[in-house]
């Protein structure tokens, strides 16, 4: 029987309500400044990378009025491939870009300790690339 | 408008949550808490040992620290990372199978008793993911 107070939001993605956008041309978003991670942007628009094999910061909190010391914790992590993104589109050539629910995918699963399971709670974020999005390999 | 506020708010990648709901609802109870029944089980404090093979409450008091593990992946990352947190409960807690309690003694659905929230996103400070744990009295 599964815990009554696990849940998985499944197939989390990146701004979805935009789908059906057509994404902007490459040329466009080519006059655009790139800043790249963890450089901060200055005025105007910009299109922004986060480079593979760099720490990136992820911060987590858990809280809320059931918990008298909830979480916040920051992890790190380095991304595979380098990611641009531009409002709500992404590239992983800064050239190709798609809507960035279908180059990203996210999956949260949160278990918290109950009847079935009086462990450890247990939060797992998984982001992945979703394969055959039509970007550039 | 300052510049800088202003670049940084354009640059929110939020996570879509609509599929929360649709997660919650599949928790759903299959009815009204078995009072009766749940009356005269045992209750086990959590990290103690039931004293028989038969079915039992759990009871997580108030103060009780558990371990939370947060656990990051996906093929977007280019390793997994995981570390280990805790998280404090504010009141007293008992769970049996679907239904949670505070008293021990009025019951309801684990999901009503508590509201789970989840936000996230991207911003120039890296991924933020929140998780919010509240009464649903």
């Amino acid at each position: 029987m599964k815990s009554m107070l696990s849940l998985s939001i499944l197939s989390l993605s990146l701004l979805s309500g935009c789908a059906g956008m057509r994404p902007p041309s490459a040329d466009t978003l080519a006059t655009l400044p790139v800043v790249t991670y963890p450089e901060t942007p200055l005025a105007g628009d910009y299109v922004y990378r986060l480079p593979a094999g760099q720490p990136i910061e992820m911060r987590v909190l858990i809280d809320g009025s059931v918990l008298a010391g909830g979480v916040d914790q920051t992890v790190s992590a380095s991304l595979a491939r380098d990611l641009y993104l531009h409002r709500q589109w992404a590239s992983e050539d800064g050239r190709t870009w798609v809507a960035a629910e279908k180059l990203v995918g996210v999956n949260l699963d949160i278990a918290l300790p109950s009847y079935e399971m009086p462990g450890p709670g247990r939060i797992h974020l998984t982001v992945d690339r979703l394969v055959g999005s039509g970007t550039s390999q | 408008m300052n510049g800088r506020g202003e670049a940084a708010r354009s640059l929110k990648f939020r996570f879509a949550t609509a599929a929360l709901a649709g997660s919650l609802a599949a928790c759903t109870a299959p009815g009204p808490a078995p009072d009766a029944t749940i009356a005269t089980l045992p209750v086990v404090q959590v990290g103690a040992t039931p004293s028989s093979d038969g079915d039992y409450v759990v009871f997580f008091p108030a103060g009780f620290s558990f371990p939370v593990e947060l656990d990051a992946s996906g093929t977007l990352f280019a390793a997994e990372t995981r570390v280990e947190t805790r998280a404090t409960l504010a009141r007293d807690l008992y769970v049996y199978r679907y239904w949670a309690s505070h008293d021990g003694a009025t019951w309801k659905p684990s999901h009503e008793l508590l509201g789970v929230k989840f936000d996230g996103g991207l911003d120039v400070k890296g991924l933020k993911v929140r998780i919010s744990v509240d009464d649903g009295e």
